[in-house]
């Protein structure tokens, strides 16, 4: 073969060498770039050589692709060169026929010969030329955009970051659950706090995810917030008994004696939590004695001041029978403390109203040996177990708050007080008839939980304002363990932080929540 | 394999080639105005081996084109002037009883003017087809036969026959079996005004013709035989192949136009005549290998004899040529 046409096929192969390699470099910058912008969006970090490896793969398979369509043979050089550079197929004659020897044919070589060896110096073509320029660029300014994008998460995906639990938290939490087993809670209700403590420690030594750990805390205070109210029955009680005039005073007396265990500062160590307790019971007693019996505006003396002419016994009888019916109303169990407590006092008063003897001093001693003497010696008892349930709560809270640097501020509000509602003495709303769907318990424009029945594969058919306190507590038991996904473990969270605050109705029957 | 060494003597055949042709070239033009493509592809033709029919008004210089191209090529000539009346043995010849010597009857077998090189039929299409007929078996196989007697055509023999494309009237259209003995179809156009200023002021001083002989019947043989070496590759033949397959509508993978304008399409012989006179054409071009440009400018003249076109042809204003320029365009497209 004709030593130029050699030298123009070798230049070919050394063209064809480089638009292979620039399409494969261009191949591999582009798969890394578009892997690593993918990877880097998505927050999920890979070793650098990965990158590389994908990078020399990818590069490595489109040269090899490539570069056999790139690469001519003799024939598709001369076919080229011939259309190149109008030369007549002299050069592709010349190659076909390069064997034969007859006179005309070895005449055509020499012919293409000369005319190979006196070829015009050729412009490139831009026009060819431009897309290896181009496509080589748009690879480099892929990679190069993939480079500077910053990661999701800088420091590496935080989902799967755990959060750094101290031993000293540890021990802390460890101390906690020791002491509120010493504690004087009753045995269902300290069996609950104790297993809720303990899930919230073995989570924590499991590895919470950082991201959800406030949510954990959070939902942990909660849930034992949730498990020593469930002993609240005051709150029922005086929920209805606001709704009346005239039981405000008997409401007052409940409710201040569950807050007498509030002091100045708040209980952040168990010692404080005895201390107090130690003079809770007689400071609920005295409160109890000065609501019911020797203050002033006492309910006694407030019945004291109704002579027999006014009607003392039938107002007697009104405020026992008002007073059962608000009870039904509260739908506390009646083996409740309290439920019995008035119970028993409502047995004093009715049977001080069938006295024979109707004198009015002798009535009002009768009333409050009967009656209201009874009520102060066994309410305070019954109250102090609430009001230790607040205290041992309070306790738990303030000490998961520092012991996890958790702002106690932020901490979920503790709901003590019974709200009055608005007019006072208002019927609450049927929940046959117009206004909020579910019912719900309580009247007057705040709604708590729901009465609604439901059907509990364990106990049947119930209300699902008994059993919501433990299906609260079951959800974050999980959400401990992390056997709820995140996002589900806010919508579940958020809806029973929401049916525990309660849900205010407006006057024209809309609701708001109640944060 | 190493480039051979072209034999001197073979290389003068092959020089000398370009320079016949052009010196044929040059006498003809003493006495041909104008007309070079015309002159060129006759002149193939002749090399080739073919027939040419040749299509022009009255006074173009048909005639006088190959009277000039006899005397260059050194090479008897004939001119048959074909009438309605004219008889097969007024061209081929016809045996006579003659007399001897002694006395004695004998038969003798007169030649025709067919018997010679170089042969104009003109007006070809006023004879009638039993006397056309007559040309078919002389055009291609350069013999006849009368009363079987076989007698060869002296070689080189050439048959340019012209047709007269105004007076249609009385005449007798040539069957396609003899419009196929053709190599080409040539037009001769009307001289532009220079070259009717040219032609009037050269026969203002003469009439007779000028051109010399510069070759002979051997050196158009050699350049024959010469010009069949000249190598075709593959592409080229699959080109010149695709471009008569493509003129027949019925053929599946034959263009849109040729199914949209062609009733009939061109027989082989129109691919052995396009690649045979493009090797002609290459080698008096100074080109020693035939490319598709060769093919494309011989296109014409072989396909528009051989081809018919439709209604729709008609209908588009279409003519016979501009159909061929299309089924070109095509094959270049396919090809690519």
């Amino acid at each position: 073969m004709d030593a130029s046409f050699k030298k123009i096929k070798k230049k070919f192969l050394v063209f064809a060498i480089i638009k292979s390699l620039i399409c494969g470099v261009s191949a591999g910058l582009f798969a890394v770039g578009a892997v690593l912008l993918a990877l880097k969006l998505a927050g999920i970090p890979i070793h650098g050589g990965y990158y590389a490896l994908i990078g020399v793969c990818v590069a490595s398979v489109c040269f090899g692709i490539v570069f056999p369509f790139m690469r001519l043979n003799d024939l598709k050089v001369a076919r080229k060169l011939d259309k190149d550079y109008a030369l007549r197929e002299r050069v592709e004659t010349m190659v076909a026929f390069e064997k034969d020897g007859g006179d005309i044919a070895c005449l055509q070589r020499e012919d293409a010969q000369t005319k190979l060896e006196n070829l015009p110096k050729k412009k490139p073509d831009f026009k060819k030329l431009w897309q290896y320029i181009l496509i080589p660029f748009v690879a480099v300014a892929l990679f190069v955009s993939a480079v500077a994008v910053k990661d999701r998460y800088p420091d590496g995906d935080d989902s799967d970051k755990v959060y750094a639990v101290t031993q000293w938290q540890l021990n802390s939490l460890k101390e906690i659950i020791d002491n509120v087993g010493d504690c004087e809670l009753s045995e269902g209700v300290k069996q609950s706090t104790v297993e809720t403590l303990e899930g919230f420690y073995n989570a924590l030594v499991l590895g919470v995810p950082e991201i959800t750990f406030n949510t954990v805390l959070l939902a942990t205070v909660r849930a034992v917030d949730g498990i020593l109210a469930s002993e609240s029955t005051y709150y029922a009680i005086c929920t209805q008994l606001v709704t009346s005039e005239a039981y405000e005073p008997l409401a007052d007396t409940v409710v201040s004696s569950v807050k007498a265990f509030q002091g100045l500062v708040k209980v952040n160590s168990y010692d404080a939590v005895k201390a107090r307790a130690a003079e809770l019971e007689a400071d609920i007693d005295n409160l109890c004695r000065l609501y019911l019996l020797n203050g002033e505006d006492s309910l006694l003396n407030h019945f004291k001041k109704i002579t027999q002419e006014e009607g003392l016994m039938y107002r007697l009888n009104e405020y026992k029978d008002g007073l059962a019916e608000l009870l039904e109303k509260s739908q506390v169990q009646a083996d409740d403390g309290l439920v019995g407590a008035f119970s028993s006092f409502m047995a004093g008063i009715a049977e001080t109203t069938e006295l024979e003897r109707r004198t009015d001093e002798y009535v009002y001693r009768m009333l409050q040996l009967n009656a209201f003497d009874p009520l102060a010696n066994s309410l305070p008892f019954y109250l102090y177990l609430q009001s230790y349930n607040y205290l041992v709560d309070e306790y738990i809270r303030e000490r998961l708050a520092t012991v996890f640097g958790y702002p106690s501020a932020n901490l979920p509000l503790l709901k003590l007080d019974v709200e009055k509602p608005n007019g006072g003495g208002e019927e609450p709303e049927d929940p046959g008839e117009e206004g909020p769907p579910g019912g719900g318990l309580g009247p007057g424009d705040i709604h708590y939980g729901s009465d609604d029945i439901i059907y509990d594969p364990e106990k049947g058919y119930v209300s699902y304002g008994e059993v919501i306190n433990e299906y609260y507590s079951r959800v974050l038991g999980q959400i401990i363990e992390g056997g709820i996904p995140e996002d589900v473990a806010n919508i579940l969270t958020k809806y029973f932080d929401l049916l525990m605050s309660g849900i205010e109705d407006k006057d024209d029957g809309q609701e708001d929540k109640n944060n | 394999m190493e480039n051979k060494t072209v034999e001197n003597g073979n290389l003068a055949k092959v020089k000398s080639f370009s320079q016949s042709i052009e010196k044929i070239k040059n006498e003809i033009r003493k006495d041909v105005v104008g007309q070079e493509e015309i002159v060129d592809n006759v002149i193939t033709a002749i090399i080739a081996g073919g027939n040419v029919l040749l299509e022009g008004v009255p006074g173009v210089g048909k005639t006088r084109l190959v009277r000039s191209l006899g005397r260059t090529l050194s090479l008897p000539f004939s001119r048959i002037q074909f009438t309605p009346d004219l008889m097969p043995s007024d061209v081929t010849g016809t045996n006579v009883i003659e007399k001897d010597a002694a006395g004695k009857m004998n038969t003798v077998f007169r030649k025709g003017p067919i018997f010679a090189n170089l042969v104009l039929a003109d007006e070809i299409n006023r004879a009638t087809p039993k006397t056309q007929s007559a040309m078919l078996e002389v055009m291609q196989e350069h013999k006849i036969t009368v009363q079987n007697d076989v007698y060869k055509m002296a070689e080189p023999f050439f048959v340019l026959a012209t047709e007269n494309p105004i007076e249609q009237d009385g005449t007798y259209p040539l069957p396609e079996a003899q419009m196929d003995r053709f190599m080409f179809k040539l037009v001769m156009q009307f001289p532009s005004a220079a070259e009717l200023v040219d032609i009037v002021n050269m026969t203002q001083i003469t009439l007779d013709e000028n051109a010399q002989a510069v070759v002979d019947g051997k050196a158009i043989l050699e350049m024959r035989e010469l010009a069949k070496t000249v190598p075709v590759i593959d592409g080229v033949m699959e080109y010149a192949v695709n471009l008569i397959s493509n003129t027949h509508p019925e053929l599946e993978s034959s263009c849109a136009a040729a199914k949209k304008y062609i009733k009939c399409g061109a027989s082989p012989r129109a691919a052995q005549a396009l690649v045979t006179s493009a090797k002609v054409r290459a080698l008096m071009n100074g080109n020693y290998n035939v490319a598709y440009e060769d093919i494309d400018a011989l296109a014409a003249a072989v396909l528009r004899h051989r081809i018919k076109i439709n209604y729709n042809a008609v209908n588009d204003k279409l003519g016979v040529d501009d159909v061929i320029k299309i089924l070109i365009e095509e094959n270049k497209k396919l090809s690519k």
